[in-house]
């Protein structure tokens, strides 16, 4: 496993798609500012500081940019062995299918921490550009803890939806677009089994994240509805990993009809 | 004789109602090359893709090493080399870093393995150049590099000159012949371009439309392959009736009307043409001609020749 996660890592070098989280997590504190300065003063949070600043960024990261980046880069982790041919060379060294699929979830998931890192730093950069109050180093310690944390549970989320998307050929980038849809669910879960057990929900929970606070709701959340909806995504992925097959024509390029110039002409 | 390393009993694969492979027997022995010779679309490729179980056959069996493919794709597989169809790599990485992601699944640390196997298709280690920025020459060397990194005791190459330019066609057909040679491995390759199976392999196999049609030593197809004499005459006709009268050669046969097939070795082709100038015709060519590899296939498919 050691040697596949290995090769899955040093698959990334140079790999572009990794901008697509760069710049979503770089985005995410400055939308979160920008959205107090843009509101009517009157509207405005006096109070917004940087554990603000920083709560905002945690919803913010689990409800938009990280399911749409992480569904994006691991769906194209696995489309990619499609896309490239090299599943066949995967296969016939052997690497087992669901190891594979495995090792792309792992480094899903650490990206996810990492992201979560740069994300942190990012939000301390904007609230200390933005001139914000409230930094200590107690308060950096624990709101990074809590942004690196709901971005690890956001990870653990989207992997069903890696492993859904990345499989069906080309539809990595649809369903990154599902995952943020999903993922901007959480808003409408103000009380009852969902609030809680939702796993867009139960990654913010978990991570310590007040909804009563932040997202109005209606009740108390619960750790333990959490810990379930969390543990249904990871037998769901464990469900889907062991009924994945690289398929009959494992490694058999989808053939795209190219037009040529001369073609062009004709056509 | 040893068991073949490869035994194929049966094979067939169905895509809908339409046989891409049917009933397939193949034997390929120990340290020999075997060429499998076939048109585009013959099933030369799918038959190497049961092979390596890449894709599951309809029905029948596959042997490698003497043991079932099915169930022990862990032990067999790591004994092979494969290139199949187009190279498949990482565009965004080196021929070596990619090399370097399969020697690690493979186990083999050292990276000896990886700078040898660049060495033997003459690609430099190292290299700062992306597998997305190599011509398509390049791609196919890195691909039979791979093939070969880890020392596999049975190579199975589909089309390996494909993009390659004659002198690297020349250099791959070379290292492959030494491979067998030198190093006891043996070799199934594919390829619709006669000339090379039949420069390069000791066994032949002959697929068209899923059906192996012959399996022999090439050898054995050389000695079934025809030798005649022809004739370029004034009067094809008059000739062929003056060998059966003369000469009683009767096996002549006008192909058209100045040229003549005889198809007896035992005429003295002298005598013939003594013949042939005393009854006034006149005689331009007279040739002792051998079918080709390419006529003994056109011969078995019953149809179109081949590269």
């Amino acid at each position: 496993m050691w040697s596949i996660l290995k090769g899955e890592w040093r698959k990334l070098r140079r790999c572009q798609i990794l901008l697509v989280g760069v710049v979503a997590l770089a985005l995410c504190p400055v939308v979160q500012y920008g959205t107090q300065l843009i509101i009517n003063p009157e509207l405005r949070d006096q109070s917004f500081d940087f554990v603000r600043l920083f709560t905002n960024v945690i919803w913010g990261n689990t409800q938009i940019f990280l399911p749409i980046s992480l569904t994006m880069i691991g769906g194209w982790l696995i489309d990619r062995e499609f896309a490239n041919d090299t599943m066949k060379n995967l296969m016939t060294v052997p690497v087992p299918y669901s190891k594979l699929l495995g090792g792309k979830l792992m480094v899903i998931v650490f990206l996810s921490l990492l992201f979560g890192a740069y994300s942190a730093a990012i939000t301390v950069l904007t609230g200390a550009i933005a001139g914000l109050d409230g930094l200590s180093v107690s308060v950096l310690l624990q709101q990074s803890i809590r942004v690196v944390a709901a971005a690890f549970n956001t990870g653990l989320v989207c992997m069903p939806l890696v492993l859904i998307f990345g499989q069906i050929r080309g539809t990595y980038l649809g369903g990154s677009l599902l995952t943020f849809f999903l993922g901007y669910c959480i808003l409408f879960f103000k009380g009852g089994f969902l609030l809680s057990a939702y796993p867009f929900s139960a990654a913010l929970i978990l991570a310590g994240f007040d909804m009563q606070a932040y997202n109005g709701a209606v009740q108390s959340s619960s750790i333990l509805l959490a810990l379930a909806g969390m543990a249904a995504v990871i037998a769901l992925t464990m469900g889907i990993l062991l009924i994945s097959r690289p398929g009959s024509k494992a490694g058999e390029r989808k053939k795209k009809v190219r037009k040529g110039r001369g073609q062009r002409r004709l056509a | 004789m040893s068991d073949p390393v490869i035994e194929t009993c049966g094979l067939t694969k169905k895509y809908g109602n339409q046989n891409s492979v049917s009933n397939l027997s193949i034997h390929v022995k120990k340290g020999r090359i075997y060429g499998l010779l076939g048109r585009n679309g013959a099933g030369k490729t799918t038959t190497m893709r049961m092979l390596l179980g890449l894709t599951a056959p309809s029905s029948g069996d596959v042997k490698i090493f003497g043991k079932p493919l099915r169930g022990n794709e862990k032990t067999i597989l790591s004994r092979i080399g494969s290139l199949i169809e187009s190279p498949g790599f990482y565009p965004n990485l080196t021929g070596t870093e990619n090399l370097q992601i399969f020697a690690g699944l493979r186990g083999l640390k050292d990276p000896k393995y990886i700078r040898n196997a660049l060495e033997v298709v003459s690609l430099p280690y190292r290299d700062k150049k992306l597998f997305s920025q190599y011509s398509l020459g390049m791609k196919q060397r890195l691909a039979i590099a791979l093939a070969v990194m880890h020392n596999p005791e049975l190579l199975i190459l589909d089309e390996p000159i494909n993009g390659l330019d004659p002198i690297g066609i020349a250099e791959v057909r070379g290292f492959i012949r030494e491979l067998c040679d030198n190093t006891g491995k043996t070799i199934l390759i594919s390829s619709h371009i006669l000339s090379e199976i039949s420069l390069l392999a000791d066994d032949i196999g002959i697929i068209d439309h899923g059906v192996l049609l012959e399996e022999e030593s090439l050898e054995e197809l050389e000695a079934k392959n025809g030798k005649y004499f022809r004739f370029t005459v004034s009067n094809a006709a008059l000739a062929a009736t003056l060998l059966q009268s003369r000469l009683d050669i009767q096996e002549a046969e006008v192909t058209s009307a100045n040229e003549l097939t005889v198809r007896n070795l035992q005429l003295d082709i002298g005598a013939a043409v003594r013949l042939f100038v005393d009854a006034g015709l006149s005689v331009s060519d007279a040739h002792l001609y051998e079918d080709t590899l390419e006529d003994y296939f056109k011969k078995v498919t019953g149809g179109e020749g081949i590269a």
